[in-house]
């Protein structure tokens, strides 16, 4: 079985494949809910941005310029989607952005899903921008410049943006980085 | 004490694979004498690797159906003229005579304005017309060329919605515009119901465009049963 590339399939589209499309969203159903997920904290925020970015794609695929990276154009979507959602959404987490995160209990040190609940509440309290920004790197894998493509900023703006938003993770998830540290040298 | 920004930005240009050669052996010496930069590198990587290793979530096994049945319309083929291009009767005219292509034949929806200048004979479709009722509504017939069936159009409080039972022979595109909104839609060759909204009332009217590949562009103005209605004028 061959797999087509974005181009070709975007090609078939445009042609007025239904099919073709159905293996784009396939293809990044995937990284895009969670994306959002991570994103929006929500599992049906999540699912809605999902369908809503498809959705957006399908109607302005005559906008997209096939010199492009299709994924680009379409976290770009995905992750404006989020950010408005968002932006629209009431901001529990703010009641407590000031607290400090809590020093680690035993379950905490040992426990992996304790720190993936921890780093994901914690995205919760940086900015839309950051948070963007580490979503594409990491959980999107996007390189510099895919990001840069993707949220039409400079590289260098990516990188400072990204500097910033590691800083604040780190700030505020330092005990449990390190006590992951301690417990990883073992 | 902290790390120089410098330094840091380094470590994560690091981590990210994309520290140019040129600084890779500087790093490197920096890390291997600075106890304290060799630490920040250590949690710097945890935190990379920490993020990177969240697990990946599965969609909603729905979620692709879902998405495939919201799809608006079969998409087709691009058209080749806007519908801006094609508005105005003096065009519209002018494209039938020049082009000698085959007409596109549409009927016209109720209370085609009269500023429009063009009438169900023109287009060779055909009027109809329901007594007039509170239920402000409108239906576009189309009777010959590339697309046959109709457009129906309902007011809400805020939109009309337009209820579309069409067939199309060719790719066409359909674009509705009233004051506080416009509307594209393509089809592709085929039967297409589906139900489209757009803000706006139909005492104002629904600008509708139709384009086709090949064919000639048409308007026409969807309004209310209530307004005056062409073919009795």
């Amino acid at each position: 079985m061959t797999t087509e590339d974005d181009q070709t399939l975007v090609a078939r589209c445009r042609n007025g494949d239904r099919a073709a499309f159905g293996d784009l969203v396939m293809r990044y159903q995937k990284p895009i809910y969670n994306a959002a997920l991570r994103m929006l904290r929500d599992p049906e925020d999540a699912r809605d941005v999902t369908q809503t970015t498809f959705l957006k794609a399908f109607a302005r695929l005559d906008n997209f310029d096939p010199r492009f990276k299709f994924f680009s154009w379409l976290y770009r979507i995905a992750i404006n989607e989020s950010i408005n959602l968002g932006e629209r959404r009431p901001v529990f987490e703010a009641l407590d952005e000031n607290l400090e995160e809590p020093a680690p209990g035993p379950d905490q040190i040992h426990g992996h899903s304790q720190l993936t609940a921890t780093i994901e509440s914690t995205l919760q309290r940086l900015t839309h921008d950051q948070r963007a920004v580490i979503v594409l790197r990491h959980f999107l894998e996007c390189s510099y410049e895919d990001m840069s493509a993707v949220l039409e900023i400079e590289v260098k703006t990516v990188k400072s943006r990204l500097f910033e938003a590691r800083k604040q993770l780190r700030q505020k998830l330092e005990h449990q980085i390190d006590a992951n540290l301690f417990t990883a040298r073992g | 004490m902290k790390v120089d920004d410098r330094i840091e930005s380094l470590l994560q240009e690091e981590m990210d694979g994309a520290l140019p050669d040129a600084d890779r052996e500087t790093l490197a010496g920096l890390v291997a004498s600075d106890p304290l930069i060799a630490a920040e590198r250590r949690r710097l990587q945890a935190l990379g690797a920490a993020l990177s290793d969240m697990p990946m979530m599965d969609p909603p096994a729905s979620l692709l159906d879902d998405i495939l049945a919201k799809l608006p319309t079969p998409i087709a083929a691009p058209v080749t003229k806007s519908s801006k291009a094609q508005r105005g009767r003096p065009r519209w005219q002018a494209f039938a005579l020049a082009a000698g292509m085959s007409a596109l034949a549409v009927g016209l929806g109720l209370g085609l304005s009269g500023e429009s200048g063009l009438s169900p004979d023109e287009l060779g479709g055909t009027l109809l017309v329901k007594p007039v009722s509170e239920a402000r509504t409108g239906v576009l017939l189309f009777d010959e060329g590339p697309l046959t069936g109709t457009i129906r159009a309902e007011e809400t409080d805020t939109s009309v919605l337009l209820q579309v039972d069409l067939q199309a022979d060719d790719a066409a595109q359909l674009s509705f515009s009233t004051p506080a909104d416009t509307l594209d839609r393509r089809v592709a060759p085929g039967k297409i119901l589906e139900t489209w909204e757009i803000k706006g009332d139909l005492t104002s009217g629904v600008q509708v465009t139709v384009a086709a590949t090949g064919h000639i562009g048409s308007e026409h103005l969807l309004m209310p049963t209530d307004a005056r209605p062409a073919a009795e004028r």
